[in-house]
């Protein structure tokens, strides 16, 4: 249902940020793109939902389709009609609004009253129920991503982007994320999950991809790519190491696939 | 009892203030741009007021100055929002191009007549708590407060304005979420415009002599309004605007006893009174921090 074939992303007049990218994900489905820092993650993300705009960004050349229509140029506001929902990295709630008043805000392209899919989401986050009329920035950061994803599911999207969703969370929240995921799956909406936890997202997900430098370097099944030495070593393997010592690894592992 | 008639006048003065001052940030928050054609816009919507209300009726000459704001405001925004920058200076240095250009065509229309509005309070007072007061500037409070009350009103209470501060807070979220940026941009100069509007009618009105080729300077005074309450608070505007306006009244009302500092404080003291306020907050009374460091 969406399919990329040699996106290429520029900022500005930089080196691109997507370097012919090509990337499918299916109907139904749990897609995982992982990557260190820079890899291109977050720009496939703004380049699917049309904020690139946002950031002196532009899509220079390839074809991004969404159900067999093109998405190159289309606002951002006509891409959530569609049924794309991106929920960014760093989470992004409104934090001068409500709770609530926070998925108001993401019920922006719906028709009529929005009482019932509140509901729904309270039903889904019980705690997002008991902190409605609190502002969210009062929020821990475990919530304010429930609120970040409630707030994505106000308009009941076909597919769901989720940027880092467990970016900083202690490891019961992450766990806690992962199932929500599923039941989001579950209940129909297909998910492209983007994550630096790649033990997580590949526990998950049905097929996976692993990004460097802008471009795909290694795509497959997820338990064929949880098998795969390479991503055992850089993200799934015995010591942990510190982060930079895991970008090196990435980079050097990189260099040998896209040779 | 002095004292109350130049609170009240003061009052009244500081709603008219605070309409003017609350465009500039209801504009600034949805786009980002500082308005400064504002003047031009108010003096655009009043001189409408004025034409049609001689040849049909006030509401009428209201309707269409209101219309004509509005719309011009739009119109503004669409220019300024040409110059595909995501450096917000640019846009509002465009403004003092529109302003230029919009001040010099009314200008020439005006010549050096002086309008009157046409509006049904005339010169007209009233007696209240003692002291006696023009029947245009009671309506001007109450008329300004009512403005004020709907705007709050809309932006508290309604999914409409939940949705505008979301852009305002954070425009690339906003979009995410299907929130139209510019439609967002669109309704926040049409609701600038048509709130400057109604201040330039109640600034031509009685006792000031009528509209002429001036008069949008008047709008300068909101700029000490928003910088005491910061400019990105709406609540701050409106404190802001009665803070210049009662202190303007006063400071005239006491211009004798006053008489050291030279003829003609009263223009000067708002901007006395926002230095202080800078020097204690330097963002503004309801200012967010962020702005100030910009
Ligand atoms: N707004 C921007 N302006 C200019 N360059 C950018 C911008 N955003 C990202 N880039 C560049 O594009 C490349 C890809 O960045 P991107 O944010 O997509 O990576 P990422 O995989 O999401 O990284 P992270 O894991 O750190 O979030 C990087 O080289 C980055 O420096
Ligand atoms: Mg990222």
């Amino acid at each position: 249902m969406l399919e990329l074939q040699g996106a290429t992303v520029r900022y500005g007049e930089g080196a691109p940020a997507l370097d012919g990218l090509d990337l499918t994900a299916e109907a139904g489905s749990i897609t995982a793109v992982v990557g260190g820092n820079g890899a291109g993650k977050t720009t496939l993300m703004r380049t699917l939902s049309g904020v690139l705009g946002h950031h002196r960004g532009r899509l220079v050349g390839g074809e991004v389709t969404f159900e067999g229509r093109s998405l190159a140029g289309v606002r951002a506001e006509a891409i959530v009609r569609r049924g794309i929902a991106h929920i960014p990295e760093g989470r992004r709630v409104f934090t001068d609004l409500t709770v609530e008043e926070n998925l108001v805000a993401g019920a922006a392209t719906r028709r009529g009253r929005s009482d019932g899919q509140i509901s729904r989401i309270y039903d889904m986050f019980p705690v997002l129920a008991e902190r409605r009329r609190q502002r969210a920035v009062l929020l821990s950061g475990g919530e304010q991503q429930m609120l970040a994803i409630g707030r994505g599911l106000m308009s009941e999207p076909i597919l769901l982007l989720l940027d880092e969703p467990t970016l900083g969370l202690a490891p019961k929240i992450v766990a806690q994320i992962g199932e929500i995921v599923q039941h989001i799956r579950e209940a129909g909406t297909s998910v492209l999950l983007v994550e630096q936890n790649a033990a997580m997202a590949l526990a998950i997900a049905d097929q996976g991809f692993v990004l460097g430098q802008g471009r795909v370097v290694l795509g497959g099944s997820a338990a064929a790519l949880r098998a795969t030495n390479e991503v055992q070593q850089m993200y799934l393997g015995g010591s942990a190491g510190d982060d930079e010592q895991r970008l090196d690894r990435h980079d050097g592992v990189l260099e040998r696939w896209s040779a | 009892m002095k004292i109350v008639q130049l609170l009240f006048l003061g009052l009244s003065l500081g709603s008219i203030y605070a309409l003017i001052a609350l465009g500039f940030v209801v504009i600034y928050k949805g786009t980002k741009v500082i308005n400064l054609a504002h003047g031009s816009l108010m003096l655009l919507g009043a001189y409408v007021v004025a034409v049609v209300s001689e040849h049909s009726n006030f509401g009428l000459g209201v309707a269409a100055g209101l219309v004509t704001a509005g719309l011009g405001a739009i119109v503004a925004e669409r220019v300024v929002s040409l110059a595909r920058t995501h450096d917000h200076l640019v846009p509002t240095i465009l403004t003092i191009g529109l302003d230029v250009l919009l001040a010099a065509e009314l200008s020439r229309r005006i010549g050096t007549e002086v309008f009157s509005m046409g509006d049904p309070w005339g010169d007209a007072r009233v007696t209240l708590l003692g002291t006696v007061l023009p029947q245009a500037r009671i309506a001007a409070t109450i008329v300004g407060i009512a403005v004020i009350a709907a705007f709050f009103v809309v932006f508290r209470m309604t999914d409409f304005g939940t949705r505008m501060r979301a852009s305002a807070e954070d425009a690339e979220t906003a979009a995410l979420m299907g929130i139209s940026q510019r439609r967002v941009a669109m309704v926040s100069w049409a609701m600038g415009g048509a709130m400057a509007c109604i201040a330039g009618i109640f600034l031509a009105a009685f006792p000031n002599a009528g509209l002429d080729h001036h008069s949008g300077i008047i709008a300068l005074n909101a700029i000490p309004a928003i910088i005491i309450g910061g400019l990105d608070s709406s609540e701050g505007a409106v404190l802001g605007g009665l803070i210049v306006g009662i202190t303007q009244s006063l400071v005239q009302g006491y211009a004798d006893a006053l008489h050291f500092l030279g003829g003609n404080a009263a223009p000067v003291a708002p901007y006395v009174v926002m230095l202080a306020v800078l020097m204690v907050r330097p963002s503004g009374i309801f200012g967010s921090k962020e702005l100030a460091r910009v």
